[in-house]
């Protein structure tokens, strides 16, 4: 007997289903969403406040800013069908997965939504308008020089573990690997783990009494680092040099401080504005270049007071 | 054959009546509520082919999870090991394709990997059961643990990194794929929810799993085996989490190790807000199908309403107590007027 209530359910939901779309008044602006790789991130929060900005600045688009609160593909694309369906124009995207998220990407372009990829993308983007990212790679290399500089080009570095699945993280760690075993060969590469556990950096340190360097590959992973750092000895902690990765405000107070000596910032609040102003530009038809890289910045202690590098602090909120 | 199923001597009056006090009934109004709301704030918008079809093959994979976890909870047990088990199968399934061919990998490659992901949630599921059965460990503990194996296990065999060798017919013809107009993700997930319902409503094995719900001891002297129900019940449960993973594979076409993190949790609110007890004995498997709607429809709505999905915790949350508090409050108005 309780089909019933389920047959009746399931008859309202068909009719629902049927009731034709209504026809949209011509839109005067430009509807644009961005769907964040999570919204738990200060780089997300600065790609943000950047396409925010750019909006505001551009008049005649409307922004909207989507996505989940964790790395999850599962969680992402159920953000990315109901972005859809709400009628955006064009999805700005930090796929959280190179393919998992190419069948929901694919069938929002198929309805003429434009779609452009920001700091990772598809595996498969020949339907994708345009790509906007660092060379992760590339930065991971810059890292590893960074920090064999620090280390006076010998001792032991160690690699926090990971998140598994990751893509651009895996391209960092693989940068800073290659560049190491091809220009810096006294530098022994310690550890490379998979766990999402805070304590691993403490037993890492106990294991690895020669750790002189360490490479923090982002902004989660960095602060928990800075943490388990803080807790060695003194005499041990001054003898380590950090590059991170990623310049989230409470890691800018750890290089104020000297935990950590460099940090390789990135530009997501500029990956946001392009992101805006590519979509905009696709929207009204102009031709847009297929892939916009953004560099890195190297921010120290010596240079993060310039304006010209303060810049590039991460924000925590858009104010 | 006997059959002891006791026949209510109910009048159709008093059976309607049921219906309309049951759980099931006050989550699907609910549903039904929150769905009119959205499509009269969003005309054209929410209530559209593309959204519904969206939004339910979105959530087919917590419907086969949620399968499995009525008949486990009706049966006063608990399964906290189906979303680790589900990437776990995804990663032999792609493993076993990856080697028969990868991407390139016909319809044969297919079925063995069906066959992969089944058999390692019926194993998963085996473990468990006997585990529960043999050990007498409580359920929730041997399912941490196994959920714990499961995910490190992915993991081990991955290297942290995720594989990708999906057939492509997979894809195209189940994860995207249409029979009769209908997604294929929608159409495994109805016929799960259409079978469950079935074994769990209208056979032995599912009074067996009700009765040894509301009372193991009794269930055990009335003669049933409560041991073999148990271990068949993980079983179920562990082939439901193995057919995710297949269909997971085929949607995304990627082990997703750091996704499907949630899974088991939603699964769980969509058991419990479909009127299956918590304490055991009485279940039903469409009202878990209709449950996990609630949180799904809920995000739905509020992304398009540009709200970041913060909020949906908070109203998920909400719409959980209250509707387990109505029907606690009705329930208890029930017995006391006799």
């Amino acid at each position: 007997m309780r089909h019933l209530s389920t047959a009746a359910l399931s008859t309202l939901l068909l009719l629902t289903a049927a009731q034709p779309a209504q026809a949209q008044t011509a839109p005067k602006k430009y509807k644009i969403a961005l769907i964040l790789g999570t919204t738990t991130d200060n780089f997300y929060t600065s790609m943000q406040c950047g396409a925010v900005e750019a909006a505001r600045k551009f008049g005649d688009v409307e922004l909207t800013v989507q996505g989940a609160p964790r790395w999850d593909a599962t969680l992402q694309t159920p953000v990315v069908n109901a972005v859809t369906a709400s009628g955006a124009q064009a999805i700005a995207i930090a796929v959280n997965d190179g393919r998992a998220l190419f069948a929901p990407l694919k069938a929002a372009h198929d309805k003429g939504i434009k779609i452009i990829g920001v700091d990772t993308r598809l595996a498969d983007s020949s339907f994708v308008t345009s790509n906007i990212s660092s060379d992760n790679r590339a930065l991971g290399a810059e890292a590893a020089r960074t920090l064999a500089k620090l280390m006076g080009e010998k001792g032991t570095a160690l690699i926090p573990p990971i998140t598994p699945g990751i893509t651009t993280v895996a391209d960092r760690i693989q940068g800073f690997i290659d560049e190491m075993k091809a220009h810096h060969k006294n530098i022994r590469i310690a550890y490379k783990g998979v766990s999402e556990d805070a304590s691993a950096f403490s037993a890492a340190f106990a294991a690895n009494p020669d750790i002189t360097g360490m490479f923090l590959i982002a902004n989660n992973e960095a602060l928990v680092a800075a943490g388990a750092i803080r807790q060695l000895p003194a005499a041990r902690r001054d003898k380590i040099s950090v590059v991170s990765f990623d310049a989230a405000p409470a890691l800018v107070d750890a290089l104020k401080s000297n935990q950590i000596q460099a940090i390789v910032a990135q530009k997501p609040a500029q990956m946001g504005a392009l992101a805006v102003e590519t979509a905009r530009k696709a929207l009204m038809g102009q031709s847009v270049a297929k892939s916009i890289p953004t560099g890195g910045v190297g921010l120290t202690r010596a240079n993060i007071g310039l304006p010209a590098f303060a810049q590039y602090v991460y924000k925590s909120s858009c104010k | 054959m006997t059959t002891t199923r006791p026949t209510p001597p109910a009048p159709a009056r008093l059976a309607l009546r049921r219906v309309l006090a049951s759980q099931a009934m006050l989550t699907a109004g609910t549903l039904l509520v929150v769905m009119t709301l959205f499509t009269v704030l969003f005309p054209g918008k929410f209530a559209t082919l593309y959204n519904l079809q969206t939004l339910m093959v979105d959530y087919s994979g917590i419907v086969l999870l949620g399968v499995g976890l009525t008949f486990i909870m009706t049966s006063a047990r608990f399964d906290l090991s189906v979303g680790a088990v589900l990437v776990f199968s995804c990663v032999l399934g792609t493993k076993a394709m990856g080697a028969l061919g990868g991407a390139s990998g016909g319809w044969g490659v297919v079925l063995i990997g069906l066959a992969v992901c089944l058999g390692t949630g019926l194993l998963a599921g085996l473990v468990n059961g006997l585990l529960i059965v043999k050990a007498r460990v409580p359920s929730i503990i041997v399912t941490l643990g196994t959920l714990s194996v499961a995910q490190g296990a992915a993991y081990v065999l991955t290297g942290g990194v995720d594989l990708y060798a999906v057939p492509k017919v997979m894809l195209d013809h189940i994860g995207q794929g249409k029979l009769l107009g209908l997604p294929i993700p929608i159409v495994v997930a109805a016929l799960a929810v259409a079978i469950g319902s079935f074994v769990l409503s209208q056979t032995r094995f599912g009074q067996y799993t009700c009765a040894t719900g509301s009372n193991a001891e009794a269930a055990r002297r009335a003669g049933i085996n409560i041991d073999r129900v148990a271990i068949t019940l993980y079983l179920i449960s562990g082939a439901g989490a193995g057919l995710a993973g297949f269909m997971s594979l085929a949607r995304y076409g990627s082990t997703t190790l750091a996704a499907h993190q949630n899974d088991n949790l939603t699964a769980l609110l969509g058991v419990v807000l479909g009127g299956t007890s918590l304490f055991g004995g009485t279940g039903t498997v469409v009202g878990t199908a209709v449950g996990v709607f609630i949180p799904g429809v809920l995000s739905n709505g509020l992304v398009m309403m540009q709200v970041l999905p913060y909020w949906q915790y908070i109203i998920v949350g909400i719409v959980l107590i209250a509707v387990v508090y109505i029907n606690l409050v009705k329930r208890r108005g029930r017995t006391e007027g006799g």
